[in-house]
């Protein structure tokens, strides 16, 4: 009897111990999390738009029918990643993701030059590095910092109404998401 | 030995399959936490960030949710009309409000676990925007919620279904302050039903 009681008492420890351990594995270890879902469907070094009826945008927050979204993965691990295009009809925004799916960092179109998309995107060395020569062609482009080797941009640009569904759909046709 | 083994199995059992079951409910049945209320509507600025707590990052990497960032807006929820009764489209449904703060916002229908919607017709308005509604002279807006077609502003709903609205705020104060800002959001009133 006495045995029993301590064998209920040492798993129900260990239950606690695993719960732990699972609740701060899943994000790692996790297989169909928004990385491998954009893996399957996005090139490198271009923005591809997520369709309405794709797995990822089934689940996305903010999957807004009003939007066209576009996402795009990189690597920061040779460099810095500059991310251009052309000015929109109307407002845009977009996010940077770290590899596990959290949010590091985001922007709209008032914080740019004209409103067109002009974002380099560096980790906190590679900032060091422009702060000390700064290249003519990036004095206006917006710096975000992301402190990671692998991530990628989700970027959301309105469509007012159909009519302008041309016009935005050009605007992230023209944007790119390239090394430096 | 025998009885030994035997309490190490039981432990075991327990420790692994506990723990198992107590991370899948602690997923799927705890609500998020740090949501903001305004009104009957509820948005979850920490969800997707980096502060978000381990609940909520496991459910981010199971379910690869991508949360809106502070700068782009914010996602508003009501799952209930103004008298607490929740939403389903066998009712009409009338929103009311005057000025949001934000540059933009937009209004869509969600299934009851905030998922796409299906089985609303092609060409019904299953969303609308900020900037295309109808306005009165105050600067007031009314949207009706329905099945049927409605005249003035009309949000699509399909048929027989539970639903949420999402209220998306673009470049908000609102997102930014994390809802210390003072706003108001539109009323969800109750109009007739069919049912």
């Amino acid at each position: 009897m006495g045995k029993l009681v301590y064998a209920l008492a040492l798993g129900l420890v260990g239950a606690l111990l695993v719960h732990i351990a699972t609740l701060f594995l899943i994000p790692r270890m996790a297989e169909n999390d928004a990385w491998a879902r954009l893996s399957r469907t996005t090139q490198p070094g271009a923005f591809t738009t997520i369709d309405a009826a794709s797995d990822i945008a089934a689940s996305m927050q903010a999957f807004d029918p009003n939007f066209i979204i576009a996402a795009c993965q990189f690597s920061l691990a040779d460099g810095p990643v500059s991310l251009t295009g052309s000015a929109a009809p109307d407002f845009w925004s977009l996010s940077i993701f770290n590899r596990q799916g959290a949010n590091i960092f985001s922007i709209n179109d008032r914080s740019m030059q004209d409103g067109a998309l002009d974002v380099v995107v560096a980790t906190p060395l590679q900032l060091i590095e422009f702060q000390k020569d700064m290249p003519a062609e990036l004095v206006n482009s917006v710096f975000a910092e992301a402190d990671v080797r692998d991530g990628f941009v989700v970027m959301r640009a309105f469509v007012p109404e159909v009519s302008m569904r041309a016009q935005v759909m050009n605007f992230i046709r023209s944007a790119s998401c390239e090394p430096l | 030995m025998l009885r030994n083994l035997l309490v190490i199995a039981v432990a075991l059992v327990i420790a692994i399959g506990g723990g198992a079951w107590l991370t899948s409910l602690a997923m799927n049945e705890t609500g998020q936490f740090g949501g903001v209320t305004i009104g009957g509507w509820t948005a979850y600025p920490l969800e997707g960030t980096l502060e978000a707590d381990p609940y909520a990052k496991a459910r981010l990497a199971r379910d690869a949710a991508l949360a809106i960032g502070a700068a782009e807006g914010v996602t508003f929820y009501a799952s209930a009309d103004d008298a607490g009764e929740r939403l389903t489209s066998d009712c009409d449904y009338t929103v009311e409000g005057r000025t949001i703060s934000a540059r933009l916002w937009t209004l869509h229908p969600l299934s009851p676990d905030s998922n796409r919607l299906a089985g609303i017709p092609d060409k019904w308005p299953a969303f609308l925007n900020s900037e295309t509604i109808a306005y009165d002279a105050d600067g007031s807006f009314r949207i009706t919620v329905s099945a049927f077609a409605r005249p003035y502003n009309w949000l699509a709903l399909p048929k027989n279904s539970g639903f949420v609205l999402a209220l998306n705020l673009y470049d908000s104060p609102v997102a930014t302050n994390k809802g210390l800002v003072e706003t108001s959001l539109p009323k969800v009133t109750r109009g007739e039903c069919n049912g």
